[in-house]
């Protein structure tokens, strides 16, 4: 039992969405996860798949998340590759696309079964671009209800000019307010940066003693 | 200083009611991989090369590769403060230092972050570090000499005010020592001076902050010191940055300026470094393919500037430092064929106690010579075909044939100009004084002195010359020419003959010139064997 829940944790902040995923990543791991994403992409598309092979890797993506089992199976290197993919097929064969099986089975071939979350973030990044749609990560102390959560989109939709999903994080060291990410852009709306930014107003303003000198 | 609490009160008050929460958006990305001073950092998609970067705990970077997925970016300070998930924000501009007099007498870091004792430095202006070289137009032809106050320089390979001399030799053959008595000798000129130390020893550092000290020469002089033990990207952007702050001297105050890369084979290898981390493809001695620019983007921002532009100028004095006398290495080649000359230096010299080591042989200048006064170009005429012959008979008499008078006398003659090319450190000399000098040496005045006393000679005679005939030495300084030639000459024989009375030299040759073949035969070998060693 201790040992499922600390699993629990460890994937927790594994899988988070967005960068979030390449925290612990390096450059070699990166770049390996960039070039599988992008194959994948251009196969979907190349083939008018987006839709099946998007749908398919997400359910994946979700058992994946869910049973820690699954995630220890496929990475176990003690058993057979080929009983690892049989296993994989037969299990998913009626549930998803064929062409998300075959991706998986090259990633046990190659032992990179580990980037899989990774590929996924960056591959639903670029079928999102491809549909004109954008994740915006929206990090905030206090948990989003939905109206501001529609509030934020409409506004987020109208800056962007795109059409926008909204997934909520808590971190409460950011105090107040939200900061969002999306594609490489940060808008800090947070009552952190404010104080942070007033302070570096106080502290640099002439003293009180200067300004008498001045006065 | 005490604070009053009602009072800060009040200043926070008011600065939050006049507090206004605007929208502000960052391009950031995320650093993936960190280490020697190399972060390499995904998204940042529409960062420029040499953009700047700033990293969540407020470091620095500078982008310097931009690859398919990430940027490979160079980190400006402790690189081991940064971690992997950081943030990295874009910040839309380019690097740039502060500059303004506050400069002068302080040492500072590429960044300008002061490294001396003597508080923050105030500088209202800032300079982009990596800016354009003037063009065509903007430039005058190189004119008026910059004095190094060094014999053998100022009269063998002169340096104009806008020119670019290479100093090149082995490791602990005088070089630094060169760019130091010029920098010492500038004290009257009102030459401001950067000494820009790249991946020096720190105590090497300290030694020539104190003497510069030692000789007032701080007043007008920045010292910026990537040392050793900076990290690389500091010592890469060290030169950018002296040449940034000298330029606000030459292109906002109009000043002539004097900037020493001390030294260059140390940046490369920084930029060497930076590279190969960054996995660009090694060239010739794995220095990447573009290490020409490197150095030719830095020495191009020397120049004169045309008189529209406010006439200042910037002369370079870079330094090279060889393995084994090799200047056909990849680097040394590079910024041979980018300068406007070459001082060489060779280790021999130096042992054989010829110092300044310099090799008048093959170190030439190639623009400084319409820079030189007219008075000394004139002497310097004789002095160079004097020197040269020399050179050639030194070779024979080495065999030990049997010399004819006339070669004897050219030999001795060479023997005294080399002795008074010698000259100690921090000892600089007035062009003027230099010009009186040579021009007695170089038309016989010294022949009857033995070579060891030649530089007795040289400080009494200068002693004379200024103390009972001063107006012949203001003449020289006031109009740059070599008036009255025969008197000069006069004052020479004059005290060439006193000396030698004074110091009961005896004489192995008669004045007249006619000779005691027996005496000199022996004696000559010898002496040549000590000078050329
Ligand atoms: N003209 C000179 N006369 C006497 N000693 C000199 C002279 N020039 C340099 N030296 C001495 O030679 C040593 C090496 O000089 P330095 O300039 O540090 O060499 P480099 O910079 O080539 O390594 C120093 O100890 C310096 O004092
Ligand atoms: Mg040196």
């Amino acid at each position: 039992m201790p040992n499922n829940t600390d699993c629990q944790t460890s994937v927790k902040t594994e899988h988070g969405l967005g960068d979030d995923v390449f925290l612990t990543m390096g450059h070699k791991k990166y770049k390996a996860s960039m070039a599988y994403a992008k194959a994948l992409f251009n196969f979907a598309v190349d083939f008018k798949l987006l839709g099946p092979i998007g749908k398919g890797f997400e359910e994946f993506i979700c058992i994946w998340r869910q049973s820690s089992l699954m995630r220890r199976f496929i990475q176990c290197h003690a058993i057979d590759r080929n009983t690892r993919k049989e296993r994989i097929n037969s299990l998913f064969k009626d549930r998803m696309h064929k062409g998300i099986l075959c991706f998986l089975g090259k990633l046990i071939d190659n032992s990179h079964t580990e980037l899989i979350p990774g590929i996924y973030s960056m591959f639903s990044d670029m079928a999102d671009e491809a549909r004109n749609k954008r994740r915006v990560r929206v990090v905030s102390a206090f948990p989003l209800n939905s109206s501001q959560k529609s509030r934020l989109q409409k506004t987020l939709e109208d800056y962007l000019k795109l059409a926008v999903t909204i997934s909520n994080e808590i971190d409460p060291r950011i105090l107040g307010g939200f900061v969002c990410y999306t594609d490489s852009i940060k808008i800090d709306m947070s009552l952190k940066r404010d104080l942070e930014k007033l302070k570096d107003r106080v502290l640099t303003m002439p003293c009180g003693g200067d300004k008498k000198d001045e006065g | 200083m005490k604070v009053n609490v009602a009072e800060l009160s009040q200043i926070i008050q008011k600065e939050l009611e006049a507090y206004e929460s605007l929208l502000e958006v960052d391009e950031v990305g995320t650093v993936l991989e960190v280490g020697d001073g190399i972060a390499r950092v995904s998204g940042l998609r529409n960062a420029m090369s040499a953009e700047m970067v700033e990293f969540e705990n407020g470091i620095q970077g500078i982008v310097f590769n931009l690859e398919q997925e990430t940027v490979g970016i160079v980190i400006l300070g402790d690189y081991l403060k940064i971690k992997e998930g950081f943030q990295a924000k874009r910040l839309k501009r380019l690097l740039s230092v502060p500059v303004g007099e506050a400069l002068l007498g302080r040492i500072v870091d590429p960044l300008g972050n002061p490294l001396d004792d003597m508080g923050p430095v105030r500088c209202e202006e800032s300079r982009l570090v990596e800016s354009p070289a003037p063009g065509i137009s903007a430039r005058k032809p190189v004119r008026t000499p910059l004095q190094t106050g060094i014999k053998a320089i100022d009269a063998m390979v002169p340096i104009g005010r806008g020119q670019r001399e290479l100093i090149i030799g082995d490791r602990k053959t005088g070089k630094t020592a060169i760019a130091i008595d010029t920098i010492i000798n500038q004290r009257e000129s009102g030459v401001i001076c950067i000494y820009v130390a790249i991946g020096q020893k720190t105590s090497t550092i300290a030694a020539v902050v104190e003497k510069l000290k030692e000789y007032d020469a701080m007043d007008y002089t920045i010292i910026v010191s990537a040392s050793a033990s900076a990290n690389f990207p500091l010592q890469y952007i060290a030169p950018y940055a002296g040449c940034a702050m000298a330029e606000w001297f030459v292109n906002e105050k109009h000043k002539d300026t004097l900037i020493v890369y001390d030294d260059l084979s140390k940046h490369a290898d920084a930029y060497r470094q930076l590279s190969l981390l960054l996995n660009r493809p090694p060239g010739r001695e794995a220095y990447p393919g573009d290490v020409f620019y490197l150095h030719s983007r830095l020495l191009e921002r020397s120049a004169k500037l045309s008189d529209d532009l406010g006439g200042g100028s910037m002369t370079a004095l870079p330094i090279i430092e060889t393995q084994e006398g090799e200047v056909s290495a990849y680097i040394p080649t590079n910024v041979i064929s980018i300068t406007d000359g070459q001082i060489y230096l060779l280790p021999n010299l130096f042992a054989a106690g010829i110092r300044p080591a310099i090799d008048v042989g093959i170190s030439v200048s190639r623009v400084g010579g319409n820079a030189q006064i007219h008075a000394m170009k004139q002497v310097a005429g004789t002095l160079r075909l004097e020197m040269a012959q020399f050179r050639e008979l030194q070779a024979f008499a080495q065999l030990g044939t049997d010399l004819d008078p006339a070669t004897q006398r050219q030999l001795k003659r060479g023997m005294c100009l080399v002795e008074l090319l010698k000259q100690p450190q921090f000892k600089t000399m007035k062009v003027e004084d230099q010009v009186a000098l040579i021009y007695v040496a170089s038309h016989g005045c010294c022949d009857m002195i033995p070579p060891g006393m030649v530089r007795q000679f040289e400080a009494e005679f200068l002693e004379y010359i200024n103390g009972v005939y001063p107006h012949v030495i203001s003449d020289i300084a006031q109009t740059g020419r070599l008036n009255n030639k025969t008197l000069l000459k006069e004052i020479g024989e004059e005290y060439s003959r006193k000396f030698i009375k004074d110091h009961n030299i005896v004489q192995d040759t008669e004045e007249d010139g006619c000779e005691c073949p027996q005496k000199t035969e022996q004696q000559k070998p010898h002496d040549v064997e000590g000078g050329s060693r």
